[in-house]
């Protein structure tokens, strides 16, 4: 379409050119009489010129905007599909769990390490499916917006996580750098709840993946509208090649097999942070730590209300 | 054998009524099953259970219909709902049909029992819990259900969403002591580890809002690492 625009244009005055250049070198005793000004020539083919150039580009500009528009839908789409699949998935094992911990409980399960297998297993089982449900109740719960400082969040979910830590006789080094200078970071417009949640996952993730000698450093900033939040830690890392599986339910990274947990803290992290029109990004390295960042939008145009 | 615990047990899976009902009767209830929402009303116009054990999604007549019918012909039978209540939307709605608690499948039996002997401390025969009041009144507090509107003596204060249904809930169960992740999971639907902040900056908020001074609580009272309770005596209006 536009370069046949643009050869509509390019490709008569170029012939008129050349035809005239034609004209001068073969038979110099021929006077070419222009009709129309040369300003008004310039003019006019400038004019055509640049329209055809901007009809070009906005038209370039709108194809990409559909096809990102497509793009996201898809995904959106996907995610649907993705979390109907989480909630029939629970849907089935719900009843069958549920009566597998009767029958046990019916029968008693104490004196029979085999039955106490069995129990433990079920219960594991049914924390699992209660956590895929929890992921996908986030991605559909109303969100309850109010401004939040997320400075004091942060502070106290570093404090929540201190205190299980040094209750296990581990505690950590946390330096948290808000800045304050010249303003302090501005408040989000968000789910209070759900963002504390999401903060101290990352915290409590970057305490799991660390050991005592570790430090754990949580920083924050402001741009372009958006304030960002970053907890970074000197612990275990991810390996590269894992690193963009990373986000999705039940990912663990290999070398985490030791570590206990469920693979659903990340997830969680991400459907809290976009379901307030924000991001979120991973940087780590094998060996040498991670730092996950959050960014978050200060004006509210974004939230995802379903 | 007069004042045994009936327990009408109501679901629709056979795995789930064949286990479940024995061990209900090795924790000393009396248990009798019903298939669905109608067999239910049967059930309990004829037997008069002492308390409802029911399923949600059944074919013919649903938990949730049940229970409407149930309170529709006055009946105050305290109900368990079990069920998995997503959204807060509908969270609030199970609570608003005048069911006595509920519990999320798949769920500790053990803990199926506490709750129903919670149930039935709370309960009086014959009449409707305080939950169930259109209008429930704590001194110069009062909180119209219909209108969702709190009044604080003759004045309309402003509440979050969620503290209006936390003091909803703490006022239809008075002298109760409800424990942060009960509260968490019945009025969040999130038990996550270590969020039961949630909980506290509802309670803050309510506290500063109705002007309650922790210290010497006229409504909401702190019981040191076990949760919250409404110490204020409530009646319906």
């Amino acid at each position: 379409m536009k370069f046949r625009q643009l050869l509509l244009i390019a490709l008569p005055t170029a012939l008129a050119g050349a035809g005239a250049a034609a004209l001068l070198v073969t038979a110099p005793g021929v006077t070419l009489r222009i009709t129309t000004s040369p300003l008004a020539l310039t003019l006019g083919t400038g004019v055509a010129l640049s329209v055809t150039v901007a009809i070009v580009v906005s038209r370039r500009r709108r194809a990409r905007k559909q096809r990102e528009q497509l793009q996201q839908l898809g995904a959106t789409q996907a995610r649907a599909e993705h979390l109907a699949f989480l909630a029939r998935l629970d849907h089935e094992m719900k009843n069958p769990l549920t009566a597998i911990r009767a029958a046990l409980a019916a029968h008693g399960t104490q004196g029979s390490p085999h039955l106490e297998v069995a129990e433990t297993q079920v219960r594991r089982l049914g924390s699992l499916v209660s956590d895929l449900r929890k992921l996908s109740d986030l991605q559909s719960r109303p969100l309850e917006c109010e401004a939040v400082d997320l400075g004091e969040t942060v502070n106290d979910a570093v404090a929540a996580v201190q205190t299980q830590l040094t209750q296990l006789g581990s505690p950590r080094r946390f330096s948290v750098q808000f800045p304050t200078a010249p303003w302090r970071i501005a408040p989000v417009t968000g789910d209070s709840d759900l963002l504390y949640l999401a903060i101290f996952n990352l915290l409590s993730n970057a305490a799991k993946f660390t050991t005592a000698d570790d430090s754990v450093e949580v920083r924050a900033g402001e741009a372009d509208g958006n304030v960002w939040v970053e907890v970074a830690d000197t612990g275990v890392g991810i390996p590269e090649d894992e690193l963009p599986q990373m986000w999705d339910e039940l990912a663990r990274a290999t070398n985490a097999r030791g570590i206990p947990g469920t693979g659903l803290g990340l997830p969680l992290v991400k459907v809290v942070v976009e379901r307030h029109g924000g991001h979120v990004g991973l940087r780590s390295r094998q060996g040498a730590g991670t730092a996950v960042r959050i960014e978050l939008p200060t004006s509210p145009g974004s939230l995802r209300q379903r | 054998m007069t004042d045994q615990v009936k327990v009408l047990l109501v679901d629709d899976e056979e795995a789930i009524t064949s286990s479940l009902a024995p061990y209900l009767e090795s924790c000393e209830f009396e248990v009798r099953v019903a298939v669905d929402g109608i067999a239910a009303l049967a059930a309990a116009a004829s037997w008069r259970p002492t308390i409802i054990v029911c399923d949600v999604l059944m074919p013919r007549l649903d938990g949730r219909g049940m229970l409407r019918e149930l309170r529709q012909q006055d009946d105050w039978t305290p109900v368990i709902l079990l069920t998995t209540v997503d959204a807060s939307t509908e969270r609030s709605a199970a609570l608003d049909e005048g069911a006595d608690d509920y519990l999320n499948k798949p769920f500790d039996p053990a803990e199926l029992v506490s709750r129903i002997r919670a149930v039935l401390r709370r309960s009086v025969v014959g009449a409707p819990p305080l939950s169930a009041a259109t209008r429930l009144i704590a001194g110069e507090l009062s909180f119209d259900r219909s209108s969702r509107r709190v009044m604080l003596a003759g004045r309309e204060v402003a509440l979050t969403p969620r503290a209006l249904l936390l003091l909803e809930y703490l006022m239809g169960r008075p002298g109760e002591l409800h424990s942060r992740d009960q509260l968490l999971a019945t009025l969040w639907g999130f038990d996550f580890p270590a969020s039961t902040r949630a909980v506290d900056h509802r309670v803050a908020e309510l506290r500063r809002v109705l002007g309650d001074d922790a210290g010497r609580p006229r409504f909401i009272e702190t019981v040191q690492s076990l949760g919250y309770r409404f110490v204020a005596k409530v009646s319906r209006g």
